[in-house]
């Protein structure tokens, strides 16, 4: 026999194989640690999802309610008037300045004792306390 | 020679948590790694443990980006389990044929046979070269030996078994 023919009966004879029961174990044993991988990664993907949802949820309903806000309110309405337009910032101005002044020249009401005291009687403190006075001393 | 995806993709699955990425390796490596435990003295059982336990520490691992050859990697994992563990005076590869095995005609069990005769370093080249058909370079690289010296061992193994085999056959 010769070497060839020895090599060529090793091939034959075929490399010893492990029993299929051996893969299906080791997918046992390892699947603990798979399904926590498993779970880390879903997580690691849920939660800026989850963060994102959550801010583009708050924006939204932000819209919302400032929309519903100035639809309460009226149309919106500008508190300075930009520096920007002279003529309308003059205006403005004339505007409130007209304001003030009526509100100044306005003549005041008739009032009662009553009204200018807020509707409410006053005590006299001065005759009570006199009043006291004799109490205690006879 | 592998067909399907490539090892450090079905890594890359097994780091995900993937159950078919590690089917997928075992598939593709246990084949190697177990004929090569079986020729280290080891009993059928034995060798099948240590194949699981291999592949354990793979799946243990966690990381592969530093894997480049996982052939390589797990064959530096059995061969340190093995050199743990106390040696077998066994030769199982060789005696008895595996239970419901196919191939269990006299030529295969001479070879068997044939195998147990020779030394360990020169079994497991002959293991690696004839049956799972690497070169040389290859099993220096799995064996940490130089590809020479892999050449040489094998050489020696065939006159060994020419002989043996010559002997069962007349």
């Amino acid at each position: 026999m010769d070497e060839r023919k020895a090599e060529e009966m090793l091939r034959q004879a075929g490399p010893p194989q492990p029993r299929l029961q051996v893969g299906e174990h080791l997918l046992r044993r390892a699947e603990p640690i798979l399904r926590w991988r498993r779970i880390r990664r879903g997580l690691r993907l849920a939660i800026p999802a989850a963060a994102a949802l959550l801010l583009a949820a708050n924006l939204i309903f932000g819209e919302i309610y400032q929309a519903r806000m100035a639809a309460l309110v009226g149309p919106r309405q500008s508190v300075t008037v930009a520096a920007d337009d002279p003529a309308a910032f003059a205006e403005a101005v004339a505007q409130r300045q007209r304001l003030m002044s009526e509100v100044m020249t306005a003549p005041a009401p008739e009032e009662s004792e009553d009204e200018r005291n807020g509707g409410r009687e006053v005590p006299d403190l001065q005759t009570d306390r006199q009043r006291d006075r004799c109490v205690d001393y006879g | 020679m592998n067909s399907g995806p490539s090892d450090s993709r079905l890594l890359a699955g097994l780091a995900a948590g993937r159950r078919d990425a590690l089917g997928s390796l075992y598939e593709r490596h246990s084949g190697l790694l177990f004929s090569w435990l079986m020729s280290q003295d080891l009993t059928r059982d034995e060798a099948e443990d240590l194949l699981q336990d291999s592949f354990m520490a793979l799946v243990r691992r966690g990381e592969y980006g530093d894997i480049d050859d996982l052939r390589a990697w797990l064959f530096g994992v059995a061969r340190n389990l093995v050199a743990r563990r106390t040696r077998h005076p066994t030769q199982p590869l060789n005696a008895a044929a595996e239970p419901g095995e196919q191939r269990s005609q006299a030529s295969a069990i001479a070879v068997r046979e044939a195998m147990a005769e020779l030394p360990v370093e020169q079994r497991e080249v002959v293991v690696l070269k004839v049956w799972h058909e690497l070169t040389f370079a290859e099993i220096g690289t799995l064996l940490d030996i130089s590809p020479n010296t892999a050449s040489g061992r094998y050489r020696y193994a065939l006159e060994k078994l020419r002989d043996l085999l010559g002997e069962w056959e007349s």
